[in-house]
């Protein structure tokens, strides 16, 4: 005799039982990339999403996925307040910029200030949402009232238009800073979830509190976002790293972490720097004049990041360094790994940091100042001790590739009294791949021109 | 019918389709299209109004709701375009609780709303569903809701080209 045994109990079929208009409600309560998970479940289901006329069928006529950047300028504190240029003393803004998914590799390189030499913006949309005041020039923009965006439809529709011809800003009216988030914050989450959202950057600077009126709408929302997502936080004194990276946005990890000048602290335990979650990104650049990161934090925090740039990391020793070097010997490293440390060249020995590893396994060169390492895994390293100028032992192609980490590096390089300025003078086509470069950086920081973010502050 | 006033306190009877009767205030049951529609129609008899569409537990349940519920305004009517304001899933304690559920008591919950016609219950309803289905993926929603995948070879490929524009994995490949 034979027994069927059915896998799927009757009693769980809802969506197959329920009637059309009922299942239709359900999934037009779904975020673009749920309603698409669902459909596929099955034909009935796919049926329902794909009728003739079916109001479900309008939810894919949003084809796009898009790349988003946030970037919050949130000048409170005296000592970094800005002035804009109608002599308003709070230059806090709110801008939200929106790449086409298509274009994001060219907006991921045009985060990376030095290395794009390519001048043109992505296409895409930024949406100056917010600025604390409301100047002459401000109102010469092209702009859009606060309240159209509660229409999202019909703005979602404006927006397309405005993307697919070009690189557009568009500027909300001003409002109160209370009311205008009580507008952006429904519209930013319907931007979520009509559309994909590949990638998603967050740009801080000088503090956490407009940030913080942001993070229930990411806590709530943080399923959107199926990509770890990008930090930069800039000139943030007194930052307290649970107060951004406990929100659920950053439950699936972190891409790409920079912090520029975030607590020069010299003592680490004032407050909590560095989170648990920047062990899960792939790239960290921190740059500040002293970092507090100690020599246990340097494997502790940083082993598995696949490129670390410190600058400023004059807690950190040979000793330290050499903790790091045995932890690369000993274990199989990720491809194409990369570790660079500014910090205070004299005490850094390079026999004292190859001092943890066997005999057979590193060779010096010859000036030994620099040695080759193969690990346990048969992978090589090379170890470089570039000096108290360490730019001078540079190629010109490691030296722009140096320079290229941080504005702070980069303003070393071209010092007026810099012993190896000339070195770039000389390369006229590299100083002009850089000059792009800086300019490209500068606009795309300071999209907005009537407001400098870097110029004002370093 | 008035629906305000003195006459909220009116008893209603109300009959499940096994026989069970249930007496309610206008006030509480307001909310129900259906019975004030026929309310209406009956005039002042105070005959229980039959409703052959629910079983008892479960008009026990929804009344349960109305009740916690009866102080509440009347929703907003929706803008015109239907695909908006559907995106909030947010529900409140007390009604996370209520609709956590077998799928079966939860799918009698959401017929009996849509019979009745008590809207803010049906909303919430598919909202509840709407939640459970986020964060999922699609072979995790067949496991969920116990339904086979009954595409052909054919189909699964077409369906996966239709959305590729929406796959992460297959657009960073092409990256």
């Amino acid at each position: 005799m034979k027994i069927h045994v059915f896998k799927y109990s009757f009693r769980k079929m809802l969506l197959n039982t329920l009637p059309v208009e009922l299942v239709t409600e359900i999934l037009l309560n779904l975020p673009i990339r749920e309603l698409i998970a669902t459909v596929q479940v099955n034909r009935h289901l796919y049926n329902i999403a794909h009728a003739e006329r079916g109001i479900v069928q309008r939810r894919f006529d949003y084809e796009q996925a898009f790349s988003l950047e946030l970037v919050v300028t949130d000048s409170s504190s005296q000592k970094s307040a800005l002035t804009c240029e109608c002599g308003f003393p709070m230059c806090k803004t709110i801008n939200l910029k929106i790449f086409r998914a298509e274009n994001e590799y060219k907006a991921k390189e045009s985060d990376d200030e030095y290395e794009a030499p390519n001048t043109d913006e992505p296409p895409g949309l930024t949406l100056k949402v917010w600025k604390a005041c409301e100047c002459r020039k401000t109102k010469q923009k092209m702009r859009i009232d606060a309240y159209d965006l509660l229409k999202s439809s019909t703005f979602l529709t404006t927006m397309d238009e405005y993307i697919r011809t070009g690189y557009k800003k568009v500027r909300v009216t001003h409002l109160p800073l209370e009311e205008m988030l009580q507008i952006f914050i429904p519209f930013f989450s319907e931007l979520l979830n009509y559309y994909i959202i590949r990638k998603f950057k967050l740009d801080i600077s000088f503090g956490l509190e407009i940030w913080q009126k942001l993070v229930p709408l990411f806590d709530k929302n943080s399923s959107v976002f199926h990509n770890p997502p990008s930090v930069r936080l800039y000139s943030i004194p007194n930052f307290n790293a649970d107060d951004l990276f406990s929100c659920k946005l950053f439950d699936r990890g972190i891409d790409h972490v920079s912090y520029d000048f975030v607590n020069d602290v010299d003592d680490r335990d004032k407050v909590a720097t560095y989170h648990e979650v920047l062990k899960t990104a792939n790239k960290v650049n921190i740059t500040g004049y002293t970092l507090g990161i100690y020599d246990e934090d340097l494997v502790t925090f940083f082993s598995k990041i696949k490129k670390l740039y410190l600058c400023g990391a004059d807690k950190l020793t040979s000793l330290g360094i050499a903790q790091f070097v045995k932890m690369l010997y000993n274990e199989r490293q990720a491809p194409n790994r990369r570790l660079i440390i500014d910090g205070d060249a004299a005490s850094f020995d390079l026999k004292e940091i190859m001092s943890l590893m066997p005999n057979n396994s590193f060779e010096y060169n010859s000036d030994e100042r620099e040695a080759t390492m193969t690990n346990t895994f048969g992978e090589k390293f090379t170890i470089r001790h570039l000096g108290d100028a360490p730019f001078n032992q540079l190629s010109i192609i490691d030296l722009i590739s140096a320079i290229k980490i941080n504005r702070r590096l980069y303003n070393i390089a071209h010092a007026e009294k810099c012993l190896f300025r000339h070195r770039l003078v000389k390369q006229h086509f590299d100083l002009s791949l850089m000059a792009e470069g800086v300019k490209n950086a500068r606009r795309n920081r300071n999209d907005d021109d009537d407001f400098e973010i870097c110029d004002c502050q370093v | 019918m008035a629906a305000d006033g003195d006459s909220m306190d009116r008893i209603v009877k109300i009959k499940s389709k096994d026989g069970q009767i249930f007496d309610v205030t206008l006030g509480t049951i307001k909310k129900s299209k259906l019975i004030m529609t026929m309310l209406e129609q009956l005039g002042d008899s105070t005959d229980a109004i039959p409703l052959p569409n629910v079983d008892g537990s479960t008009l026990k349940k929804v009344i349960e709701w109305l009740e916690h519920h009866k102080e509440e305004p009347e929703p907003a009517e929706e803008e015109s375009d239907p695909l908006r304001m559907r995106i909030s899933t947010d529900i409140s304690e007390w009604d996370k609780t209520f609709f956590d559920v077998e799928q079966s008591v939860l799918q009698a919950y959401i017929l009996a709303a849509n019979y009745l016609s008590i809207k803010p219950l049906l909303d919430i309803g598919c909202k509840t569903v709407a939640n459970m289905i986020k964060g999922k993926t699609t072979e995790q929603l067949r496991d969920l809701f116990g339904l086979e995948d009954d595409f052909t070879d054919e189909e699964r490929a077409a369906i996966k080209r239709e959305y590729a524009w929406a796959d992460d994995e297959e657009n960073q490949a092409a990256a």
